[in-house]
């Protein structure tokens, strides 16, 4: 057996130790595991990172609504969302984690809704809430990496709910954490169906585009310039780590950073493998997410986007801002 | 294609033809520093301009133009676009055959034989093309196919330009012995791949053996895009 294998059997056997030793602790109420309220914060703002190496209860608090609002400076839309975010608030969790959803509905929904954290575990892990009730989720996150949650595919299922807002990221970091960087940022990719209309109209849903992959608008982050207007800060030498997911339903997105490489990715935010190096676009396909960092050597804006450059004129865009010093010896006019 | 090395610094003059009636400009993607040199190396009709940009990353990477006026997809999607390899130090290692591919789409208004067919930007955006082309025609590597002989390694430099499909990259006859995905040189290949998807905006180098003699078939397998043109031939012999 190559030797390289074995290492990363006792390697993979040493995190296992880790990781389980504290939860068979907590299971035979040996240590009694700490409640954590989850920090829960509006794209592109990443919660805290973890720095705990022993499994918590975390406790994240939930309500879906219904509202009338932007889309574009043209047009609005009735988003479905949560806590009145789209993208849903990203959860950062550890693996061995406890996560206890409270999902509430507020009380002047017309649609029941739900939301499914399936990926983050094993087996099924759906809450569903009539308009006006709240219903409870207890699931343990035994599988680390980067995922979608969303509203379900659970029967009678309505697509209409995952592309009206019903989306978000969980990160279920390894033991300890990742490893720090300076800035942190949740990007989503998402995309609205919605029949044609004038300025200033409120657009209805349409199903027949969503069949036709004729989408209106394919933005980051739910409005078409909410990274344009409002840009992603850093400073030169400074690395950004990225979450970037996308939503879907139709469009796989070539993510990529103009004028930047992508010094480390890990494709559909799987950590347990090392990552893909110096890239310049990277696929990350729809229902997925992606872990990707660069460490910012030139002052200026830069410009994330989708490649797939059509989608650019739909939103699939975001700016980076880094300030700081230039650096002629890499970059210079003639 | 344009080949160098990690280390070197790439001096690039940019002209515009003066008998262009736009402007135009270079964003590549090898290039760290804002617009990947595309906000040093706009050219006016009959300008001209440039820059000096040290190669700090290795890969296979595309190179387009990125000016806003009138609209990026359509730079790109008129044929403004290349591929710059940076190598490791000391360079790959050598191999029998090297050729480059660049898949990309057209987008035209519907026309009559014979007829000068006009860009679409309404097609562009409905992502609906006319033609998906292996370097710039779509019969270039059917008329011209590329050539290797039996026992030899062929290695390809694969540019997926969009503007708007992810790709997937097939030897009808055989799996690739060795993909470098997403066109990264430091990560180990994936090994005996039968499909490799490419984003758009990317690329990847694949290498393979060909043992015996024939005609062996690149495709992109999906949906319609061979009958639109994603199609070429490597003769062996």
């Amino acid at each position: 057996m190559p030797k390289s294998f074995l290492h990363n059997m006792r390697h993979a056997g040493l995190i296992s130790a880790l990781v389980m030793a504290p939860c068979l602790a907590i299971n035979a109420g040996l240590v009694s595991a700490e409640t954590i309220q989850a920090q829960l914060l509006k794209a592109p703002n990443v919660p805290a990172p973890i720095t705990r190496t022993q499994p918590a209860t975390v406790v994240v608090n939930l309500e879906a609504s219904e509202w009338v609002g932007l889309i574009s400076d043209d047009n609005r839309y009735e988003f479905w969302g949560i806590n009145g975010m789209v993208p849903a608030p990203m959860i950062r969790v550890m693996v061995g984690d406890t996560v206890e959803v409270n999902f509430k509905n507020k009380k002047d929904s017309k649609e029941s809704h739900n939301l499914d954290f399936g990926k983050a575990t094993d087996g099924a892990a759906l809450v569903t809430a009539e308009p006006g009730k709240e219903a409870k989720l207890s699931f343990k996150a035994t599988k680390q990496g980067l995922f979608v949650y969303q509203s379900s595919t659970a029967a009678p299922f309505n697509i209409q709910h995952l592309l009206s807002g019903m989306y978000g990221l969980i990160l279920v970091e390894p033991v300890g954490g990742l490893k720090p960087v300076e800035k942190e940022f949740y990007v989503m990719q998402s995309e609205f169906y919605m029949k044609d209309g004038k300025k200033n109209d409120t657009l209805p849903f349409s199903m027949d585009k969503v069949k036709a992959a004729d989408a209106s608008y394919i933005v980051h982050n739910g409005h078409m310039t909410a990274l344009v207007k409002v840009p992603l800060r850093s400073r030169v030498g400074e690395t950004t780590r990225w979450f970037y997911g996308n939503a879907g339903v139709n469009f796989e997105s070539s993510w990529h950073v103009i004028g930047e490489m992508l010094d480390r990715v890990w494709p559909a935010g799987d950590m347990s493998k090392p990552p893909l190096e110096s890239i310049q676009s990277t696929l990350v396909g729809t229902g997925e997410a992606t872990i990707g960092e660069f460490k910012g050597e030139m002052p200026g804006t830069f410009v994330s986007v989708d490649h797939s450059l059509f989608r650019t004129e739909k939103g699939a865009l975001g700016l980076l801002k880094i300030d700081g010093p230039t650096n002629p010896s890499l970059f210079k006019g003639l | 294609m344009i080949r160098v090395m990690l280390g070197d610094t790439v001096e690039i003059r940019m002209k515009n033809d003066k008998n262009s009636k736009e402007s135009h400009n270079i964003d590549f993607h090898a290039i760290t520093g804002p617009g990947g040199g595309a906000s040093l190396l706009n050219s006016e009709p009959g300008q001209e301009s440039g820059g000096r940009f040290k190669m700090i990353i290795p890969g296979v990477f595309m190179y387009h133009c990125a000016t806003a006026s009138p609209s990026i997809p359509e730079h790109v999607s008129n044929g403004m676009y290349g591929t710059i390899v940076v190598e490791p130090a000391g360079g790959l290692k050598p191999v029998d055959r090297e050729y480059q591919i660049t898949q990309s789409e057209f987008y035209t208004k519907e026309g009559g034989k014979g007829e000068t067919l006009e860009f679409s930007y309404e097609n562009g955006l409905d992502e609906r093309p006319s033609h998906v082309v292996y370097n710039g025609h779509a019969t270039a590597l059917v008329k011209n196919p590329l050539k290797a002989k039996a026992g030899e390694t062929v290695r390809i430099f694969f540019t997926n330009v969009g503007p708007n499909f992810v790709d997937s990259f097939q030897i009808l006859e055989k799996p690739f012995d060795r993909v470098y995905i997403e066109g990264s040189l430091t990560a180990p290949p994936a090994e005996n791949v039968k499909v490799t998807k490419v984003p758009t905006g990317g690329a990847v180098m694949v290498e393979f053996k060909v043992d015996k003699a024939g005609n062996y078939t690149f495709v992109d397998p999906v949906g319609n895009r061979k009958d639109l043109g994603a199609m070429g031939l490597l003769k062996v012999e």
